[in-house]
């Protein structure tokens, strides 16, 4: 019968958890049991059949079913009148700052130079995009062909203000951030019209958007008085834990 | 091996509603969890469930969660215990229909066909409990003696007691079954 101290000894090496201390001891008892030979083999082959068992793949569709059920608190940071506009609906809804019109489908008027505080939104009627009413051509535009991110980014002309078009794809949480620093125009408004973007925000003249999945949503910009550069640009960089994985800009003019 | 460091860092995120930090917390340990649901219970839809609604009680309970403590222990105890609730609740079913896979099969087919794999769960699936649990935790989600421990709220010693029993007799149904 093999001695309960060496038995344990022998189970501790086996789980790599044997105490330095207690080698010598083991192999002591190694080299003069027989018996301790057999049970450690015995322990290390049983260990290996159990270990080589492959990890099983959860089903297809569980992390969104997980996701979907839980409720989180309301993000801290977010405004309650950006929250709202974010929130999903089944119909389009639309903002921009001063006014959007929706009469049978989103007709975008021009932005005011008004101050944000007098934001309202419009709700647009079902069926109609976030993108009708915007012109089809771009000033500028951006494709981003990634594993993990796919789609466009569209630069559109709104009459005097303009639109920001994002249309992307990611299998992963990825990170956009717009810098708007050398555009001279300023947030005026955020459209989207699929689910709930996991996070939006503006702050020091940058917009930083959190995308995952399928994502549409138009971001409207209005001209700064302040600023009167012949060579603007906006600056777009995707991010997927904190790494950069994408590096653009969108140059449109004075 | 699950980042603590990390892991706190995602929770604070989620209790501020950063449902990416959600993201990844999910993604993080949807994987194990539902390993060690599958290893405790045999059944695939089963472990899914159990998964599901340990992530729920996690959110839940955020608040709960003090950071002094792993992260990854907690998880891990809230799906311990969900796990064997689960089976407890459905236990009749269960035992029934174990019945019938291991008295359709034969040792030898196993181990021809190297249906290996199943032979190891129906040996997990005959150990009691909290000897198939300590098994589960030690080899499929390769915790140390001292996470068990934390996670089942039990003595090391205990843990290592309960090991010893265990692997004695799964090597007897392995030996049994032509594996060993």
């Amino acid at each position: 019968m093999l001695n309960e101290r060496i038995a344990e000894l022998i189970q501790a090496d086996v789980d790599g958890a044997l105490d330095p201390s207690d080698r010598n001891e083991l192999q002591t008892a190694l080299e003069h049991s027989e018996e301790a030979r057999a049970f450690r083999i015995e322990m290390q082959k049983l260990a290996g059949i159990l270990e080589s068992l492959p990890d099983l793949e959860p089903p297809v569709g569980l992390s969104r079913r997980i996701l979907d059920s839980i409720e989180l608190p309301a993000p801290r940071q977010m405004p309650l009148w950006l929250k709202n506009w974010l929130r999903p609906v089944s119909y389009g809804f639309a903002v921009a700052a001063g006014m959007l019109m929706a009469v049978g489908m989103v007709k975008l008027m021009p932005l005011a130079d008004s101050d944000m505080s007098s934001l309202v939104g419009s709700m647009v009627k079902q069926g109609a995009g976030i993108t009708d009413g915007l012109p089809d051509s771009a000033l500028g535009q951006l494709g981003v062909d990634l594993d993990s991110v796919q789609g466009s980014i569209l630069l559109k002309d709104l009459d005097g203000a303009l639109a920001l078009q994002f249309d992307l794809d990611s299998s992963e949480p990825v990170e956009v951030a717009v810098d708007l620093g050398h555009s001279g125009l300023e947030f005026g408004g955020i459209a989207q019209d699929t689910s709930g973007l996991a996070m939006f925000k503006v702050s020091g003249g940058n917009l930083r958007v959190m995308n995952e999945g399928t994502q549409k949503y138009v971001v409207f910009l209005k001209h700064s008085v302040s600023t009167n550069a012949s060579d603007k640009k906006l600056g777009v960089k995707i991010s997927q834990d904190k790494l950069t994985v994408f590096e653009g800009s969108i140059a449109f003019g004075g | 091996m699950m980042n603590s460091d990390r892991d706190h860092e995602l929770i604070d995120r989620c209790r501020q509603g950063d449902r990416v930090a959600l993201g990844q917390l999910v993604k993080e340990y949807e994987r194990p969890i539902y390993n060690a649901a599958f290893r405790v219970l045999g059944n695939s839809d089963d472990a899914a469930d159990v998964v599901q609604v340990v992530f729920l009680k996690v959110f839940e309970r955020l608040d709960q969660y003090n950071s002094k403590f792993k992260f990854f222990s907690w998880i891990y105890r809230i799906a311990i215990n969900e796990a064997i609730n689960h089976r407890n609740r459905t236990r009749n079913q269960q035992e029934l229909e174990e019945e019938q896979f291991v008295a359709s099969e034969n040792p030898e087919k196993w181990v021809d066909s190297g249906q290996v794999s199943d032979v190891i769960q129906v040996g997990l699936m005959e150990l009691q409990e909290d000897y198939r649990v300590v098994v589960v935790l030690r080899h499929f989600s390769d915790l140390s003696y001292q996470d068990i421990s934390e996670v089942l709220h039990i003595p090391e010693k205990t843990v290592k007691s309960r090991l010893y029993s265990a692997r004695q007799l799964m090597k007897a149904h392995l030996a049994d079954k032509g594996v060993m």
